[in-house]
């Protein structure tokens, strides 16, 4: 897990550095919205990919599925719920509905 | 997006069913790596084309390492609420709250305490993923950008970081990924004290 993390940093560094600098055309950094879709996208199907190839998945969902479907779902709500508390009262930056992806 | 993002999402799941042979995960290992690595690269040049988002982030210093710490007490709090409702032991629920989305990891730590549980933990992971996929893009338009980050959980600095990115601003992507940094780590600690704790 450390050598994904250190390389999903290194990545990211990287790739802020240079256009930090202004080391990447404009072109590209113009591009690079639409090129992270198309790889978002690609990720997302291998991601499915995945759950469909996992057979343990499969057979806990007919055994399990509901039951982690409402934890799942209430985990994520409390969760947000939190969060949406926490950025609104005591950050005081509750970010919304500015431009997306602003750069 | 959130349409685009389900038809791929169920694209990829009926294509890995019906059309694949199990055998064919591993080589999808190396293709969720390098999509990943080429994907964080250009979230990287997103952030840094916008030199307004370091000196917002500068303004709310130490105060954004709440976000992460709220996501975290949200999840272990939804997890122990359910566990009341279906009368399962609280910190059972703690436990599963605390995996944050990293259903791998969750599901070998509970595996020496239950194997039912370790199975629930892991699904209920496996799912709190696609939810996560399916709800950021909503949650960014209809409720906040800080929000998203607690759906993506532990996952915020890998996998749903280029949505949350796609749906949101610069500052709140690299939020993102010390919060998903973070509450990767509390994983491998909260998880064994709630199992302690039963």
């Amino acid at each position: 897990m450390l050598t994904n993390v250190l390389i999903y940093l290194v990545l990211l560094v990287i790739g802020g550095l240079l256009s930090y600098k202004g080391l990447i055309h404009k072109k590209l950094i113009k591009k690079a919205g639409s090129l992270q879709l198309f790889f978002l996208y690609v990720l997302i199907f291998i991601m499915g990919l995945r759950i469909g190839l996992d057979r343990d998945i499969l057979d806990a969902i007919y055994s399990i599925g509901l039951k982690a479907a409402i934890y799942a779902l209430t985990t994520i709500i409390i969760s947000a719920f939190m969060v949406f508390i926490v950025s609104k009262y005591i950050i005081k930056s509750h970010l919304k509905g500015e431009s997306v992806n602003d750069s | 997006m959130t349409a685009k993002i389900l038809l791929v999402l169920f694209a990829g799941i009926g294509t890995g069913i019906f059309l694949l042979e199990p055998e064919f995960m591993a080589k999808t290992d190396i293709l969720l790596d390098i999509g990943l690595c080429l994907l964080l690269f250009f979230v990287g040049i997103d952030i840094g084309s916008n030199k307004k988002a370091f000196i917002h982030l500068k303004k709310i210093g130490f105060k954004l390492l709440l976000i992460p710490i709220s996501a975290a007490m949200g999840s272990i709090l939804g997890g122990m609420m359910i566990s009341v409702f279906i009368g399962m032991n609280i910190f059972e629920g703690g436990a599963v709250g605390a995996g944050f989305g990293w259903y791998s990891l969750s599901a070998i730590l509970i595996a020496p305490y239950s194997s039912e549980l370790s199975t629930i933990a892991f699904l209920t992971n496996v799912f709190r993923e696609i939810l996560a996929i399916i709800f950021i893009p909503i949650t960014a338009k209809y409720i906040g950008y800080f929000e998203t980050i607690a759906l993506g959980g532990a996952t915020a600095m890998d996998t749903t970081l280029p949505i949350i990115t796609r749906n949101t601003n610069s500052e709140t992507a690299v939020v993102s990924f010390v919060s998903g940094l973070l509450m990767s780590i509390f994983v491998p600690i909260l998880v064994p004290l709630f199992i302690a704790l039963i």
